[in-house]
């Protein structure tokens, strides 16, 4: 071993370009041969959280430990906004975790940034066609990146509608038949302002998870954010109608003028008629609207002549090891999660999706579930139409991205902005910083 | 205190400059280094660019913005982050009595709440729908008003919930001062029957002194950092950057400097422009 | 003071004090509330409720936080006044060439960025082994002490003349001075700069969070954030645990901010 005397100053220099340069170098604890104990570390975001995430994570970690006694699994819990800055500094330090949890909204960071392991190197052959088959295939295609499956489809949520029945009733509207248009919403939000309460918020113009739903509307009007050859297409005219739908509901006094966490609070404090959102939120407005409202769900609602399109949010597990045994167990792991069980309980615990459409019918999986609460089942419906979440290219994409949400969607839907100009101005500037 | 100029005064000095090297100084350098590079640390060498990077930040949407915005937080923070505080521990100081420790406690609650609630309960308040603020507001003839998504009001609600944590921060150092105020100094000027505000104006604020520049500098260094920790929960920088700074960019163009080359420019360029800030400062308060 | 000023002056530092405490206050109303009247602006809504003070000490351990949180803020408190007292004396007493830019450089760590170092801060503790270690979560916080300098500095540099003096002339070496006269008679000073040092690291959150691993080291701000989750925030046992983890911090600062105030009392001008 080095002494700390030497170890300091050379610390501070390699912390420059010799680390950079010289890539991972610390070894990983504990050799394996087949048949040993072996340990994963897996990053999670829902790891540790209070209520149905880290309860739900819990349970998952304990039945795959159950089924595969050699393999233990050592778990991290670190918030979604800072899991890639972490799994990034560990990397550098040349010791990632085996298995993380990453949004996808990340996804462009970790294809520029982290050294994934591809699936195709961490499956034996054949396992992970296998394994793929069963999934919905816009699902299963998320983490590709270059011809290769970079991530796995995991914790997946879309955009549903959720409707306080109370307000609706009140409104003299039914809950059970909730709009299925953007139309029909208007409609529905105005019988509802009209009532006091507060109509309609489409969650599309938080900062950073939000542009999922910014790109579901625009798909959703026949558009996309970007086309086949990789142009931007914000500023063409299925997006401005997207975007200039938000606004007039604004300007027409039906959407209240409010961030997004303020619109959440003021849902749940039923004052806000329909809350359009990812499914994630389900499992935390249950609990919180228990007593407050009734809770109902909804599909996202469709452009008049179009069909819904959404895209998805949430995160991909991403194998990080680099040792052929790890990799092994780290495949074992991914596997158990997605599974048909796997799905089970991030569906029926934690209110993810159940990518397996084999599972929701089946009374050994999801069955009898979704007959108890079907609250999930509007969203499991559009999964068919499910497109694939686009990622900006590039250095600069999560720049781009945010430039859209912060100088675009959010000026356009809370503050009037006149969306076809706005929308010219800033995907010129997004197309500036996507250029390679 | 008279400087001596025998003996070996280094030795105190060694582990305030080993520590500030060690954790500071060494890693800017290797970050004021990479700022020339793009680079990841992870899956590819880096390759030089020159002065590219700092180019690449100049050229940033909303980089004007943030850098006047900074300058903005920094004079409007002031009323609260000096001229309150210190007011505030003067006239607790001169009441004394039984209410001290009250006011000293309750001034520096603010403080003690973690950051990341502070800023919450005020994001409740300042809800436009649950309206708490409408009432006190109507009082004065002001209408509701959309605190978080109209620029001028979001500029002023940050201002106001980054300096009711720093107050609490400025009045402690402000009190400690004037601890050190000899009370022989205090007794000799009431004999000689001083009133109150010659006794402020010719005694206590010019002993306050020290301590004043202290808490400007602080202003000037730290309202970046702590307009940051609410700008975060707030605003997220909107609306379109109308409330950002620098140090938000930074956290937006990288959140850590590996992220990238431009993000390490950013560290460099606020280092070195709050240093020419600062060096000025201390010059003209010396 | 007449009579009229100073209840004049009560009034209105009790104005400012409503003011500032209005938030906490409601913070702590709101964690005794019953989730379904949590949003409701009258604070007597319903009866009060300490289901949020369950559930949050079923999910947070806040004892062990508040005890990890604690030991790293102390150690770094102490460590950071005890550099910046010894850099200051040096500074101050010494007319040493280069003193100047020895300030500088001690005080310009405050302006540089912390999220431009808190990589390079992984990659050495990393490196030293060090990563969820108390060492590891104190070392890279011992050096932001610019402010800690500085306060030093200004109060040194005012410190009376006679006083050191008199024990130069008593024959005092210069360590017997800065321990015997200088430190005792700046206890206030101190213990302010302590306290602020102390609260700052309390409320550190970005580097805790990547130095530690789990809840055996985690820090306070790190463990509030288990309540943010992904399937929304769980308001009352956030409050909850924001109250509980604030809660001996206001008491111990209560007592010791009496050592300030004792400080004048002593002096004859409370």
């Amino acid at each position: 071993m080095r002494s700390y005397r030497t170890t300091v100053p050379g610390t501070v220099l390699v912390v420059g370009l010799v680390v950079a340069a010289c890539g991972s170098d610390a070894g990983n604890d504990g050799s394996s041969a087949a048949g040993e104990q072996i340990t994963i570390a897996f990053e999670s975001y829902n790891y540790g959280t209070d209520g149905v995430g880290g309860e739900g994570t819990q349970q998952l970690i304990d039945a795959f430990e159950a089924e595969h006694p050699n393999i233990r699994i050592d778990p991290t819990g670190t918030p979604a906004g800072e899991i890639h800055s972490s799994v990034h500094a560990q990397a550098a330090a040349g010791d990632p975790p085996d298995v993380a949890q990453i949004g996808w909204s990340k996804f462009g960071f970790v294809q520029e940034n982290l050294p994934y392991v591809p699936f195709e190197q961490v499956a034996p052959a054949g396992e992970l066609q296998a394994h793929l088959d069963g999934m919905y295939p816009a699902a299963a295609e998320l983490g590709r990146h270059d011809g290769e499956l970079a991530g796995m489809a995991y914790s997946v949520s879309t955009p549903t509608m959720f409707v306080n029945a109370d307000l609706f009733a009140q409104a003299g509207l039914d809950a059970q038949s909730p709009p299925t248009t953007w139309a029909e919403v208007r409609d529905a939000a105005r019988a509802i302002v009209d009532t006091g309460a507060q109509g309609v918020y489409v969650d599309a113009a938080g900062e950073a998870k939000s542009d999922f739903l910014t790109q579901s509307l625009i798909n959703s009007n026949g558009g996309r954010l970007l086309g086949d050859d990789g142009s931007l297409q914000l500023d063409q005219s299925p997006a401005v109608g997207a975007l200039s739908m938000l606004g007039d509901l604004s300007v027409d006094g039906l959407q209240p003028p409010v961030g997004e966490a303020e619109a959440i609070a003021m849902f749940e404090a039923g004052r806000l008629g329909m809350l359009v959102s990812s499914t994630a939120l389900l499992g935390g407005l249950a609990a919180s609207t228990d007593g407050v409202f009734d809770l109902e769900t909804a599909g996202l609602p469709a452009f008049d002549g179009h069909d819904v399109a959404p895209t998805v949010s949430g995160a991909g597990l991403f194998v990080f090891s680099d040792d052929e045994a790890e990799q092994q167990a780290a495949w074992e792991f991914v596997q158990f999660l997605t599974s048909a069980r796997g799905f089970t309980i991030l569906a029926s615990e934690i209110g993810y999706l159940p990518l397996r459409p084999a599972l929701i019918d089946d009374p050994e999986y999801l069955g009898d579930f979704f007959a108890e609460d079907d609250r999930l089942l509007p969203t499991v419906e559009q999964l068919d139409s499910l497109r694939p979440y686009q990622v900006l290219p590039g250095e600069s994409g999560q720049q781009a991205l945010e430039l859209m949400q912060d100088q675009a969607v959010a000026p356009i839907m809370l503050s009037g902005a006149d969306p076809e100009p706005t929308l010219a101005t800033v995907a010129e500037q997004m197309r500036e910083l996507l250029e390679p | 205190m008279t400087a001596l100029t025998r003996a070996r005064p280094v030795a105190y000095l060694v582990p305030a400059l080993l520590a500030v090297g060690l954790t500071v100084y060494g890693p800017l350098l290797a970050v004021a280094v990479l700022s020339l590079f793009d680079f990841n640390l992870t899956t590819r060498p880096p390759e030089w660019t020159g002065l590219g990077n700092y180019r690449e930040i100049f050229a940033t949407p909303g980089a004007g913005q943030a850098f006047w915005n900074t300058v903005g937080y920094m004079v409007a923070i002031t009323p609260l982050s000096v001229l309150a505080p210190l007011t505030a521990a003067v006239v607790v100081w001169r009441l004394g009595g039984r209410l001290v420790a009250f006011y000293r406690t309750v001034f520096f609650l603010p403080v003690l709440v973690p950051p990341a609630v502070g800023a919450v309960m005020w994001e409740w308040i300042l809800n436009p729908v649950l309206g708490i603020t409408d009432e006190p507001l109507g009082l004065l003839g002001i209408g509701p008003v959309d605190w978080l998504t109209d620029r001028v009001p979001a500029f002023a609600a940050v201002t106001v919930v980054s300096g009711w944590k720093v107050f609490g921060l400025s009045f402690i150092l402000f009190t400690a001062g004037l601890t050190t105020i000899d009370a022989d100094v205090m007794d000799a000027a009431r004999l000689d029957r001083a009133g109150e505000w010659r006794l402020l104006r010719h005694i206590v604020l010019p002993l306050l002194r020290p301590m004043t520049t202290v808490v400007v500098f602080a202003t000037v260094v730290f309202a970046g950092p702590w307009t940051f920790g609410v700008i975060d929960v707030l605003t997220q920088g909107g609306p379109a950057g109308g409330t950002s700074n620098v140090y938000y960019l930074l956290y937006q163009q990288a959140f850590s400097f590996f992220s990238g080359g431009p993000a390490a420019a950013l560290s460099v360029l606020i280092t070195v422009g709050f240093g020419a800030v600062v060096a000025l400062q201390l010059r003209a308060t010396r | 003071m007449r009579r009229v000023t100073r209840a004049a002056a009560h009034l209105m530092l009790m104005l400012v004090a409503a003011a500032v405490a209005f938030p906490v206050l409601w913070a702590v109303v709101t964690s005794v509330k019953p989730t379904a009247v949590l949003y409701d602006a009258n604070p007597f809504a319903a009866a009060p409720t300490l289901d949020h003070y369950r559930g949050a000490l079923e999910a947070l351990p806040v004892v062990r936080v508040v005890l990890n949180t604690a030991i790293m803020s102390a150690a770094v408190a102490v460590g950071q006044v005890a550099i910046a007292t010894l850099a200051a004396y040096g500074l101050t007493r010494y007319r040493l060439r280069g003193r100047r830019v020895a300030f500088a450089v001690l005080i310009g760590t405050a302006l540089v960025p912390q999220q431009a170092l808190v990589v390079p801060h992984y990659l050495m503790v990393s490196r030293l082994g060090l990563l969820d270690s108390f060492a590891g979560l104190v070392l890279p916080q011992l050096a932001s002490s610019a402010l800690a300098v500085f306060i030093l500095r200004q109060q040194m540099a005012a410190f009376p003349d006679e006083l050191i003096e008199a024990a130069t002339l008593a024959g005092a070496s210069d360590r017997l001075i800065l321990f015997r006269i200088v430190v005792p008679n700046l206890r206030p000073i101190l213990t302010a700069v302590a306290i602020i040092v102390f609260i700052q690291t309390w409320n550190e959150y970005l580097w805790p969070l990547l130095a530690t691993d789990g809840v055996s080291r985690a820090t306070v701000q790190v463990g509030l954030r288990i309540f943010e989750t992904e399937q929304g925030t769980a308001w009352g046992p956030l409050m909850a645990a924001a109250v509980l983890v604030a809660a001996p911090l206001v008491v111990a600062y209560a007592f010791v901010q009496r050592r300030v105030t004792d400080a004048f009392i002593r002096s004859g001008l409370g």
